[in-house]
């Protein structure tokens, strides 16, 4: 008999947690830059894989995708784009792409990219990841 | 430095108000009467006079030895009106203890016993006495007791003067002559601890000196905890003391706009605190256990586990939305606090309970990492759990 309260009460505990509120409807696409994947592939190679979830959208999403420059974040621009293209319902989606980099024995090498999605009336930018390696 | 509310300032002045009604705790018991009749309601004992009243709500009458024939509480202590030898003179008539009833009875009066048989009463001397400041042992109590129990001899030579001891030797003594044999003397148990097993939905709100986009961060979380209450039912069943060990995740989150050169930046701060508390306090309840309403308070120490905060910001400016993030530094500070509480609880047999209560509780937490940051945590919460 005594037991049946305590699986109770455990169940109540265990069914009850903290959630963090979500974030607040915007006019605009949200995007989570995720963490650079890097792995060596030769001594001289390595494979970067840039990945991305779309947290909210509003509505259509024109396009989508990643801009990227291998520099420093402080002294250079974005200029390379990887288009996904446009989207209809992005909401909870991921995309990810991979590329392959050489790096020079020796040299210092940079990398920064930011996902972007592409709304009617607003551009977004995830928040920038940087790797970099020797 | 902490800002305890008037509100919280007031329960904790009544709380000890209420532990200091301690003395006046009365005892479902009975009362009976010069002409033989039995009265029941609530006693309690006051040096040399007993308060009674009919009922919790009744008004309390107040009786000396000479209004009665005696009174006792349920299943506990019983006391009789008894003329009592005391020395260099005449006796008096005095609430004495009942300890054992039957063939020879033995009394309780100010830490000093009394044994009865037939119709002379007859005081036993301490073991230990005073002469000339100094403590000397007597064991003319035991040739006392010998020379009573001469018709069931016992040898007595090592008795102690504590009640247990006495007590055993004239139950042992009853037993050999027949007839009446009771130790009256209730076996409640000096000291009681239940456990608790509880939850609670805890509101907090945290505001963090020198980090103002953080003030009034409001969290709501569930804590889960284990209790350990104790409490002395031979003195009051309405006094207790708690311990408890809780554990909680708090995530705070505070949005806000801001305006700077046509850019508009949307900010979600968020501090996340995970922590185990551990207050301590003092129940008083207004009825008995089975079902009654209490307040409680006392003191609580946080011990923080881990703290962490950040701000996802989104910067538009001509249609172009850039989102960062950025962590805080926050000191990993344990805190104290106060906290006071009301509730209801209800026993269903003897052993399982239940509780709810509403308790509020202010205390210092997580501060921002520079010098002679502050903080303070409001949480307000409904407490339900079981008590085993």
């Amino acid at each position: 008999m005594k037991t049946r309260p305590i699986l109770f009460f455990l169940l109540i505990a265990v069914a009850a947690c903290t959630k963090e509120e979500p974030l607040r409807e915007r006019p605009y696409a949200i995007l989570e830059t995720l963490d650079f994947i890097v792995t060596p592939t030769s001594s001289q190679y390595r494979t970067i894989e840039f990945r991305a979830k779309i947290e909210y959208a509003p509505g259509e999403i024109l396009d989508h995708g990643f801009k990227w420059s291998a520099s420093d974040p402080k002294t250079g621009a974005l200029s390379n784009i990887i288009s996904f293209g446009p989207i209809a319902q992005g909401t909870g989606k991921s995309f990810s792409h991979v590329m392959s980099v050489r790096i020079p024995q020796g040299s210092e090498f940079h990398h920064t990219m930011r996902a972007y999605a592409r709304t009617k009336d607003h551009i977004f930018y995830g928040e920038a990841q940087y790797f970099c390696c020797r | 430095m902490l800002h305890f509310s008037r509100g919280l300032s007031a329960l904790l002045i009544t709380l000890f108000l209420a532990s200091s009604l301690y003395a006046q705790d009365f005892r479902e018991g009975y009362i009976v009467k010069l002409a033989g009749d039995t009265v029941n309601g609530f006693v309690a004992k006051r040096k040399e006079f007993c308060e009674f009243k009919m009922s919790e709500k009744a008004e309390i009458e107040k009786f000396a030895p000479t209004d009665l024939k005696g009174f006792g509480t349920k299943a506990y202590r019983h006391y009789q009106v008894k003329t009592l030898p005391v020395l260099n003179g005449p006796g008096q008539k005095v609430f004495a203890e009942l300890i054992v009833r039957g063939t020879m009875n033995l009394y309780r009066h100010n830490d000093h016993f009394y044994v009865q048989k037939d119709t002379g009463v007859y005081f036993l001397e301490p073991a230990k006495k005073m002469v000339n400041r100094v403590p000397i042992r007597s064991n003319k109590f035991i040739g006392v007791l010998n020379s009573l129990m001469a018709d069931c001899y016992q040898a007595l030579t090592k008795l102690d003067y504590e009640e247990e001891e006495i007590a055993q030797a004239i139950i042992k003594y009853n037993t050999c002559r027949g007839g009446e044999n009771e130790l009256m003397k209730g076996k409640i148990a000096p000291l009681a601890v239940d456990f608790m097993l509880f939850a609670a939905i805890d509101r907090g709100k945290a505001s963090l000196h020198r980090l103002e986009k953080f003030s009034y961060a409001k969290s709501i979380s569930v804590p889960v905890g284990v209790g350990m209450r104790i409490s002395f039912p031979r003195q009051s069943d309405k006094i207790s003391a708690h311990l408890e060990l809780q554990y909680d995740k708090k995530v705070f989150q505070v949005y806000d706009e801001t305006t700077r050169n046509g850019a508009l930046t949307r900010a979600d701060y968020i501090a996340r605190y995970s922590y185990v508390k551990l207050p301590v306090g003092v129940q008083y309840s207004f009825l008995r256990p089975s079902s009654t309403p209490y307040i409680k308070g006392g003191a609580v120490r946080h011990f923080a586990l881990k703290v962490s905060g950040l701000v996802k910001s989104e910067t538009e400016e001509n249609g172009v939305v850039t989102k960062d993030t950025e962590e805080y530094d926050f000191s990993k500070k344990s805190g104290y606090g106060l906290w006071a509480a009301a509730g209801y609880q209800k026993q269903f047999g003897k052993s399982f309970g239940a509780f709810a209560e509403l308790r509020f509780e202010q205390s210092t937490v997580f501060t921002y990492n520079t010098p002679g940051s502050t903080s303070r945590l409001n949480q307000l919460a409904f407490y339900f759990g079981i008590i085993l």
